[in-house]
């Protein structure tokens, strides 16, 4: 009995530090990129895209607005995931995602009905911003 | 750091590279949003989008819509249109609360439509939470039609609705039992009929009080919002 409790509290552990190193590996994941921006703006983009899904006969003899939809949410999901996975060019890609974002008001159903644009303000806006924080200056005494 | 050359050839080396470069990035230096920064670019952004709500509530700038499958009530006063259509067909709902079986609903299309008020209510979740899309413009809906400026105009616009009440309504000018694929709405086909089902046009209509149940709007021309009111309401909300 207590062999059997001692094996099943290693797996415990074994399982907990495989979350743990999991959960490392996200939160380097995080520091190095504007994830944070990116998730908004996939967000947004999923919000101004959802409210469209129709046949795509209708989408087509609807026009612009059937595909206005696609266009400026696919856009905005393409510029979050362009911060995450290149993280390099996120000024242009959070600057274009906030461009998408407030076409999509006049573009797509009010920026799916405001969700959409304002998440995709922010996002875009927050990878925008995202960088290196400034060094503060280092306290007296530490460097010894 | 130069990348290893067999990193285009070997997917595996390749991903593993990016993991061990991006777990060295993440020892560097702190990194975060900056706010100054982000400002410097949300700032305008809201800037430009309030002048567009002010342009599109002042009747200026018009709107494009086109939801699908989201369940929503609108009402309104009084619709005068022309060039109308309709047809009974069954589709599919997008939240899958009719797995496998379609919803028998009527699509309606207006080549142009003059609203004397609009409220329309759009209830959904994120994240669990229910909050509610709030959308007022032209005259207040209070039950009476006040015509005056601020009537609002859609051309081509087609709803597809579950129930449709109206206090008052007159049709003239009626084409009844078309075969559904073939109505037209003032010249222009309404997409989407059954070969063979009952399908009606009219030149003119008139609709008073109307609540729709709609699933679907579509609006391909455009269509002016004045007095243009747009909020989020935590909770579910009717109008």
């Amino acid at each position: 009995m207590a062999h059997g409790s001692a094996r099943s509290s290693t797996a415990l552990v074994r399982a907990g530090q495989a979350v743990g190193s999991g959960w490392r590996w996200f939160t380097d994941f995080r520091r190095t990129r504007p994830f944070w921006g990116g998730l908004w703006m996939v967000l947004g983009g999923w919000a101004i895209m959802s409210l469209t899904f129709a046949p795509i006969a209708v989408v087509l003899s609807a026009g612009f607005g059937g595909i206005a939809g696609y266009l400026l949410g696919g856009g905005l999901v393409l510029f979050g995931l362009c911060a995450w996975f290149a993280p390099k060019s996120r000024h242009l890609a959070g600057f274009l995602g906030v461009l998408f974002a407030v076409a999509s008001l006049v573009g797509s159903n009010l920026g799916g009905f405001l969700v959409g644009m304002l998440l995709g303000i922010l996002g875009g806006s927050m990878t925008f911003g995202w960088g290196p924080r400034r060094v503060k200056p280092e306290p007296v005494g530490e460097a010894a | 750091m130069p990348r290893p050359e067999h990193s285009r050839l070997r997917p595996r080396a390749a991903l593993r590279a990016w993991n061990e470069r991006m777990r060295a990035d993440a020892t560097g230096p702190r990194t975060g949003t900056r706010w100054g920064r982000s400002t410097l670019v949300a700032l305008p952004a809201a800037a430009v989008a309030t002048a567009l709500g002010v342009a599109m509530a002042q009747g200026a700038l018009a709107a494009n819509f086109f939801v699908s499958g989201q369940p929503f009530t609108l009402r309104s006063d009084q619709v005068n249109g022309s060039g109308f259509a309709a047809f009974l067909h069954s589709r599919q709902l997008a939240d899958g609360s009719q797995a496998g079986k379609g919803e028998a609903m009527a699509r309606a299309g207006f080549q142009s439509a003059k609203l004397d008020g609009l409220c329309a209510v759009i209830h959904q979740t994120i994240l669990g939470l229910p909050y509610t899309l709030k959308l007022n413009a032209g005259s207040p809906v209070d039950g009476t039609p006040n015509g005056g400026a601020d009537v609002i105009d859609a051309y081509n616009l087609i709803l597809e609705a579950k129930a449709v009440q109206g206090t008052q309504s007159q049709f003239s000018e009626m084409v009844l039992g078309k075969t559904a694929h073939q109505v037209q709405m003032g010249g222009q086909p309404l997409e989407g009929g059954t070969v063979g089902a009952f399908g009606l046009e009219a030149g003119v209509v008139r609709v008073t009080g109307l609540t729709a149940d709609a699933y679907t709007a579509e609006i391909s021309g455009n269509i002016t919002l004045p007095k243009l009111n747009l909020g989020i309401v935590p909770g579910t909300v009717n109008c």
